[in-house]
């Protein structure tokens, strides 16, 4: 395989990834609609793209800033352009890119992914409507603001060389909040790890957890031999149906523990089932985001 | 059902194994269901203490169970009827039997003979053949290859004889040396007279096994006796377990059937009789008789030409006086003819002719010398009928005349005259003895004279009719093997009505059958010697004597019939001698051999077992894979029904075409009821694309030329297939013969050749004129020549100056032009006289199509060679049509002028 050969399948692969787009973001903005009603801006000059007042020239001010077209128009006075103020807050956003996501254990459920991307870019496009900006935690690049974040975002999560089930350890900017998404079918220590080291810094955020039903139900019965999704190992139980109770309290234990997480560290835990509507949980994770008004001191 | 037998029944014991087979299977369990999980991490702090394997369940364990048994048993592979392994490896003798009994399954027979020598040909064992039935002259046994055998067996052909048991004893006596043998006895299932010392002539050669059809019923066929009411024959067969039916037939030496009658034989019974009711006007045409479907000579009976009806003589009147109503001949000779031949002649030349009835109509006197012939005639069985009359009256009156059954008083006796009180008599019933016993007297007719015969205890005795009063109408006397009988009345009307009633017929056949004289009796010269004229083979048919086949005095035809005496007809082949391969006094039993043990010939084949266990194994397998899969939850079970149920509900559909039997009248197809509806042209679809657009094309443009300049108005043109489509809707059909055209299957030929035969007019054109010049014919004039050759084609002639084909339309006096024009048109000459001489074929090779043919914008779509007219063509193509339209109507006018001029004058 050469090179071209090589490029040509990346973006054949990317062109189908891509393909998902459309729809998840249709999909999204259905749900962001939903919540977004009374989200409102700064109002406050300040750093921005969008035209707030022009003032008059003061000392001090860089004289890149006057706005010469304006001052043309009266004889002695100079004016400054002055942009709204946009958020400076930003939130941090990471799905878990591990392939245990893809699951789903009905045909009429979505995968957990397709769930998990969909609550990612819906927050991409409250929050790009809010005028915060969004990054993907872990990456370098800086957060994305506009009417292009949640695309770039996409773009971002799609592109993202983040491998493993467990949070990465960041560091972020001071108010800046942190968002994860994933099923979080890891070592809850992992998760500790990360999140401590992110809290450490200041930063509040929200734990979700998707879940599917049949995660939390574990519905088998007879023998059944289960594969892990992302490793190959194998586990073979004869019958099933009798471990239903013993799955379901360590299941209900690791929630607990990820709970228990979340209150040391004054984050949020939500917890969302495919089967539920994905808006209740964009829902959940805007009221933990809280008021952003609340950011802005 | 035959034996059931195994190639390698050491495998079965495989199946002792099949408990530990239950065992293993018992202990492992099934395969788990495979399941996705993403909550591993939980999964693996699950402590599996119930680590319980579900156990096979136990309708799977028994269907493995059955898969591997069947499995084991078709290994072992289990055949059905066998053939038995022969382990003799010495020479062996195959005896058959080739008499007219073995002709019913010749075939199984020959089939016999040829396994038995691809038999013994694996291991090169010589072959003997003894065939049983006599032979003119017998060759010595002779050991032969089983090339040799097959040629041997495929020459041999049943005989139409018994088998000769003694002789093959002898033949077998000359093998005493080569043995021991392995023999098979083709029998022919007919017991003989030497069964026995055959069979252990036979069993002191060596092994012998023996072959009997003996369900087959093999029926014979023999005369029995004459009946009034036709032949009587029996039928016999051997097999007498089950009902046999059949038809015997009687042909005449025509072939035509004249009569048949339906047999039965009941189960249990061996023979029965069936009588050929024929009148007998028609049982002297009968030339052969035969058991319907039946193959052997022994089936057969000919009928010789001396069983035939009697031969009636009427002594010739001086001179007939008058109207022939007068004469008592008349009377006689209508009454007879329907039933006997009759002679009119005089008593010597009778004599010559060897009648068997004699009428004398009221002669009185007869000559000593005849009385004296007459009387050895009756003795042999004649019988003498005689009739009164004023003669007879006159002449009983001096004297008593001679040969009559009572004396006679002289002189008549008449009723209802002027001067008798006496009034005309009607006839009594007839009485048991006489020969008349049963007929109806006629109720209408009176007796007005009569002869009267002296009273007696004779008198009465030999009345076989009276009148009322008791006085004779009818006396009779028998003497000897024959019979005098004297009618009271005369033979006319005069005497009495009974001449002019049904009841004297019956009464005459009455008499006439009671001579013993048959042909039979004719001894012609007992040393002629009749040449053969068609001899009998031993399946029933007809063969030409050959050179060999001897001729035969009347002593030999007697005689068991034999290579010497082969059954045949002889003589003269209207009134031919028969030697029957079976005669009346054949005995026809079913073979009985002790010590031998009979197969039947027919053995059913050997049957394989083994494909359709493995199937069945097959089957079980996907069953279990099926099952197996849907535990481990690979499969829906729901889904796989649904699936399975669409499949099961599908596959019996499948064959969604019935075929239905064709109704009488066919249903008219779109295309037929198109065409009856608007008047078009056809052409024959040749399967050649290019050629039948062409075609299509063709008779576009003529069909828009005849449209533009003729009163016919046609539709598009149609393809036409003969071989499905109903031609009789279109009178026009072009018909392109392409190079290596398919000669038409049957129905086909016969569907055009109606066309032909009523009205229909076919151009056959094989496009090749300017290519026919040499003298090959061109591919397409040999395809033309394969379709004609099947066809009732009458006789072609060329298409002359003033054929009706070149002025129907267009006075064309350069004859039908085609694209091309080189050599001549052919149609059916005018004197093949059907449709009115209208010819049903125009033959030629001038490419019409392509000079007709147009595109969808009327352009010309083929060049016209140098000289080549178009407009000339479509005149041609409009005369055609014309012609297929409008017969010889122009024809007739063609001879206007001459039939005016007539008129004129």
């Amino acid at each position: 395989m050469n090179d071209n050969q090589i490029a040509t399948a990346i973006r054949h692969d990317a062109e189908e990834a891509a393909s998902h787009f459309p729809p998840l973001l249709v999909e999204a903005e259905r749900i962001a609609q939903t919540v977004a009603a009374g989200l409102h801006g700064r109002r406050r000059a300040g750093p921005g793209e969008t035209f707030w007042q022009h003032r008059p020239y003061s000392f001090g001010d860089a004289v890149s800033a006057i706005d010469w077209r304006q001052s043309a128009r009266e004889a002695s006075r100079l004016y400054v352009r002055e942009n709204e103020w946009e958020a400076a807050a930003a939130v941090y956003l990471w799905r878990d890119p591990s392939r245990s996501l893809d699951f789903a254990s009905m045909k009429s459920l979505p995968t957990k992914r397709r769930r998990a991307d969909v609550l990612s870019i819906a927050l991409a496009i409250l929050l790009s409507q809010a005028g915060e900006r969004i990054g993907v935690l872990g990456e370098e690049r800086r957060p994305f603001h506009g009417r292009t974040a949640p695309t770039r975002l996409m773009e971002a999560l799609q592109a993202s060389a983040q491998t493993g089930s467990a949070p990465p350890h960041a560091h972020l900017p001071p108010g800046a909040r942190a968002v994860m998404i994933s099923d979080f079918y890891t070592d809850v220590d992992e998760v500790e790890a990360s999140v401590q080291a992110l809290a450490a810094t200041g930063a509040k955020g929200v734990l979700i957890q998707v879940c599917d039903p049949a995660e939390e139900e574990f519905p088998f019965r007879g023998r059944v031999e289960f594969r892990d999704l992302e490793s190959s190992d194998k586990l073979t139980f004869g019958d099933t149906g009798a471990l239903a109770g013993q799955y379901k309290r360590q299941f209900a234990a690791h929630r607990r523990s990820l709970e228990a997480l979340a209150q040391r560290t004054g984050w949020t835990f939500v917890v969302h089932r495919t089967d539920k509507q994905a808006h209740l949980a964009l829902l959940a994770l805007f009221a933990a985001l809280g008021d952003m008004r609340r950011w802005v001191s | 059902m035959g034996a059931l037998s195994f190639t390698s029944p050491l495998i079965l014991a495989a199946l002792l194994g099949l408990p530990l087979v239950w065992w293993l299977l018992r202990a492992t369990p099934p395969a788990p269901r495979e399941q996705r999980f993403p909550a591993f991490v939980i999964l693996r702090k699950l402590i599996n203490d119930r680590e319980t394997p579900v156990r096979t369940p136990w309708p799977l364990l028994l269907l493995r169970l059955l898969l591997t048994a069947l499995v084991i048993i078709a290994i072992a592979g289990p055949i059905l009827n066998a053939p038995p392994t022969t382990p003799q490896t010495g020479p062996m003798l195959i005896v058959v039997d080739d008499t007219y009994a073995a002709a019913h399954g010749w075939r199984a027979r020959r089939d016999a003979i040829a396994a038995a020598a691809a038999e013994a040909e694996q291991v090169d064992r010589p072959l003997y053949l003894l065939a049983t039935a006599p032979r003119r002259n017998p060759r010595d046994i002779q050991p032969m290859t089983g090339e040799a055998m097959r040629e041997a067996a495929a020459s041999l052909t049943p005989q139409p004889f018994a088998a000769d048991r003694a002789g093959a004893v002898q033949t077998l006596e000359t093998l005493a040396d080569a043995g021991p043998f392995e023999i098979r006895w083709l029998s022919d299932g007919l017991a003989g007279d030497d069964d026995e010392r055959f069979s252990d002539a036979l069993r002191a050669l060596g092994d012998v096994s023996l072959f009997n059809d003996s369900r087959a019923p093999k029926p014979i066929l023999q005369a029995v006796s004459q009946s009034p009411e036709g032949p009587v024959f029996r039928i016999t067969r051997l097999d007498a377990e089950n009902d046999w039916e059949g038809t015997v037939i009687a042909i005449a030496q025509d072939g035509r059937v004249l009569a048949r009658s339906d047999a039965v034989i009941a189960a249990g019974e061996s023979d029965a009789e069936a009588l050929v009711e024929l009148p007998l006007a028609l049982r002297n045409d009968i030339a052969r008789v035969r058991i319907e479907n039946a193959v052997s000579a022994g089936s057969v009976h000919l009928v010789d030409a001396r069983d035939r009806r009697a031969l009636v003589g009427i002594v010739a009147e001086a001179a007939p006086t008058g109207d022939r109503l007068l004469s008592g001949a008349h009377y006689v000779r209508e009454a007879l003819a329907p039933h006997a031949e009759i002679i009119e002649d005089s008593l010597p030349a009778l004599f010559d002719a060897d009648v068997s009835v004699i009428v004398l109509n009221d002669i009185g006197a007869i000559r000593r010398s005849d009385v004296e012939m007459l009387t050895a005639w009756i003795e042999k069985g004649g019988v003498l009928i005689r009739f009164a009359g004023p003669i007879l009256a006159e002449t009983a009156q001096d004297l008593s005349p001679p040969l009559l059954p009572v004396e006679l008083r002289g002189g008549g006796r008449a009723f209802g005259g002027a001067l008798t009180w006496e009034t005309p008599q009607h006839i009594d019933a007839f009485p048991s003895d006489s020969p008349f016993a049963g007929l109806a007297p006629p109720k209408d007719a009176l007796v007005r004279r009569q002869v009267l015969a002296t009273p007696g205890g004779e008198t009465t005795r030999r009345s076989w009719a009276r009148l009322q009063d008791g006085t004779p109408l009818v006396t009779g006397e028998r003497i000897g093997a024959g019979a005098i009988a004297l009618f009271h009345v005369t033979a006319t009307p005069q005497w009495s009505d009974l001449p002019i009633s049904g009841t004297f017929v019956d009464m005459l056949r009455r008499l006439a059958f009671l001579s013993a004289l048959g042909p039979e009796g004719e001894e012609i010269d007992a040393d002629t010697r009749y040449q053969p004229v068609r001899l009998l083979s031993g399946d029933g048919r007809f063969r030409r004597p050959t050179q060999e086949d001897a001729a035969l005095a009347i002593s030999d035809m007697a005689k068991e019939p034999g290579p010497d005496r082969w059954p045949g007809l002889y003589g003269s082949p209207e009134a031919p001698l028969a030697v029957n391969a079976v005669r009346a006094e054949t005995v026809y039993e079913p073979l009985q051999v002790d010590n031998l043990r009979a197969s039947p010939y027919v053995a059913e084949p050997p049957q394989r077992l083994a494909p359709p266990l493995f199937a069945a194994a097959l089957i079980l397998l996907l069953i279990d894979a099926v099952a197996t899969l849907i535990l481990a939850g690979k499969l829906s079970a729901p889904r796989f029904g649904a699936a399975a149920l669409v499949l099961a509900l599908a596959v019996p559909m499948l064959p969604a075409t019935p075929a239905y039997a064709q109704p009488l009248d066919r249903t008219i197809d779109a295309q037929t009821a198109d065409a009856a509806l608007t008047t078009r042209l056809a052409y024959v679809r040749t399967g050649d694309p290019a050629l039948d657009r062409l075609s299509a094309q063709a008779l576009a443009g003529l069909s828009r030329e005849l449209y533009r300049r003729t009163a016919l108005e046609p539709g598009p043109p149609a393809a036409v297939d003969p071989e499905t489509d109903d031609l009789s809707v279109y009178p026009f059909l072009y018909w392109p013969i392409a190079p290596g055209a398919e000669t038409p299957s049957e129905s086909a030929l016969a569907n055009i050749e109606n066309f032909m035969r009523f009205g229909g007019l076919i151009l056959f054109d094989t496009r090749d004129d300017e290519r026919a010049l040499g003298a090959g014919a061109t591919p397409e004039a040999q395809a033309l020549q394969r379709v004609l050759s099947q066809l009732n084609i009458p006789p072609l002639t060329t298409v002359g100056q003033d054929h009706v084909l070149t002025r129907s339309f267009y006075l064309l006096t350069d004859g039908l032009y085609g694209r091309l024009r080189n050599n001549p048109v052919w149609v059916a000459a005018e004197t093949a006289g059907a449709n009115d001489g209208v010819t049903p074929v125009i033959i030629g090779g001038r490419d019409w199509a392509g000079a007709w043919a147009i595109d969808s914008f009327g352009r010309p779509m083929r060049a016209m060679p140098q000289g080549g007219s178009r407009e000339l063509a479509y005149r041609a193509g409009i005369n055609m049509v014309m012609v297929a339209f409008t017969g010889n109507y122009k024809s007739d006018q063609v001879h206007t002028p001459i039939l005016l001029q007539r008129l004129d004058r």
